[in-house]
């Protein structure tokens, strides 16, 4: 487990970087009045056959051949059966895959949601021809954020230090400066 | 929403100035970005890298990923390649590690010698 669900997030669609994906959709759902925090990531990378998604929760299954265990989704389970909450894993080969985790906002072992820009810009640096979105909703409102609006100055450091400081300031307005 | 039309607004006044990053620039940074990489602090490695860059203009540079190659103990590993140069693995790269691999090797073409894991002929 890591410590914030940020890095979780960066992990899992790392996952879907590494199955050749070339769009990813983040998706977080704060809802205080059923006590529940959703992410949800959906991407169009290659998929999994059956029985890579019979053992996808597996700590010791991968398909990686540097080593022999596979961490990432069986993190996310631990963390949903240690919480009570629930970790949904849909795959079709060729078409992509779909990852859901709740959470009940309360419990005391959940990781908070933590810095979710430093996983954006990571995730837009060093894979700038991926087009992500992400779209989080708290509070009735909803801020997103699209890849593609500034997919042209990705290539340069300084440009992206300055879409690193617009998305940390509008951000922290649409969060109000409140920790989940 | 206001984000994006600040950073609208921001692409319109860079539209000028952009210089887009080729296949052929001429040095790489690669940043381990499985989970053991990620769990051990990866992505503040990676940020460091990237103000490091922005804050002294350098722009021949691509950073990277790569996934987990089995030394999951040395994590966050930075591989740095330089056209002609054996590629030279860092284990252990802290923020501040990170920092000043910018400013020696790939600045001043010292490798910091104290955090090598491994040196790589012909890549
Ligand atoms: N989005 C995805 N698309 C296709 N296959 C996936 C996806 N996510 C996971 N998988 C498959 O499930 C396996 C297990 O994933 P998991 O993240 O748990 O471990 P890993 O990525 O192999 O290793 P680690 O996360 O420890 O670096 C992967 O090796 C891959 O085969
Ligand atoms: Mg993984």
């Amino acid at each position: 487990m890591m410590e914030e669900l940020s890095l979780h997030i960066l992990d899992i669609v790392e996952n879907s970087i590494n199955a050749k994906a070339t769009r990813v959709d983040i998706e977080v759902d704060i809802n205080k009045e059923e006590n529940l925090i959703t992410i949800k990531v959906t991407d169009n990378g290659k998929g999994m056959d059956e029985k890579t998604l019979e053992n996808v929760k597996d700590p010791f299954f991968t398909t990686k051949t540097t080593r022999k265990v596979g961490l990432g989704v069986s993190f996310l389970d631990e963390i949903a059966q240690l919480t009570g909450g629930s970790l949904d894993i849909e795959s079709k080969l060729g078409i992509g895959t779909t990852i859901k985790l709740k959470l009940p906002i309360d419990h005391p072992d959940r990781p908070p949601l933590g810095d979710i820009v430093s996983t954006l810009i990571t995730l837009l640096a060093t894979n700038p021809c991926v087009w992500i979105v992400y779209r989080e909703t708290r509070n009735g409102k909803s801020w997103e954020f699209n890849s593609k609006e500034v997919e042209e100055l990705l290539g340069d450091y300084a440009w992206l230090g300055k879409i690193k400081e617009v998305l940390y300031n509008s951000y922290k307005e649409f969060t109000g400066g409140e920790l989940i | 929403m206001k984000s994006l039309e600040d950073l609208k607004r921001i692409r319109e006044q860079a539209q000028a100035q952009i210089r887009l990053r080729t296949q052929e620039a001429n040095t790489k940074i690669i940043v381990g970005m499985g989970t053991c990489g990620i769990a051990a602090g990866a992505r503040e490695t990676l940020m460091a890298i990237l103000d490091e860059l922005a804050k002294r203009n350098i722009q021949d540079v691509v950073v990277t990923q790569t996934g987990c190659v089995g030394l999951c103990e040395y994590e966050p590993l930075v591989n740095v390649v330089k056209p002609g140069q054996p590629k030279i693995t860092y284990m252990k790269v802290t923020p501040e590690r990170a920092r000043q691999i910018v400013a020696s090797h790939i600045v001043n073409d010292q490798v910091v010698n104290e955090w090598v894991l491994s040196t790589e002929e012909g890549v």
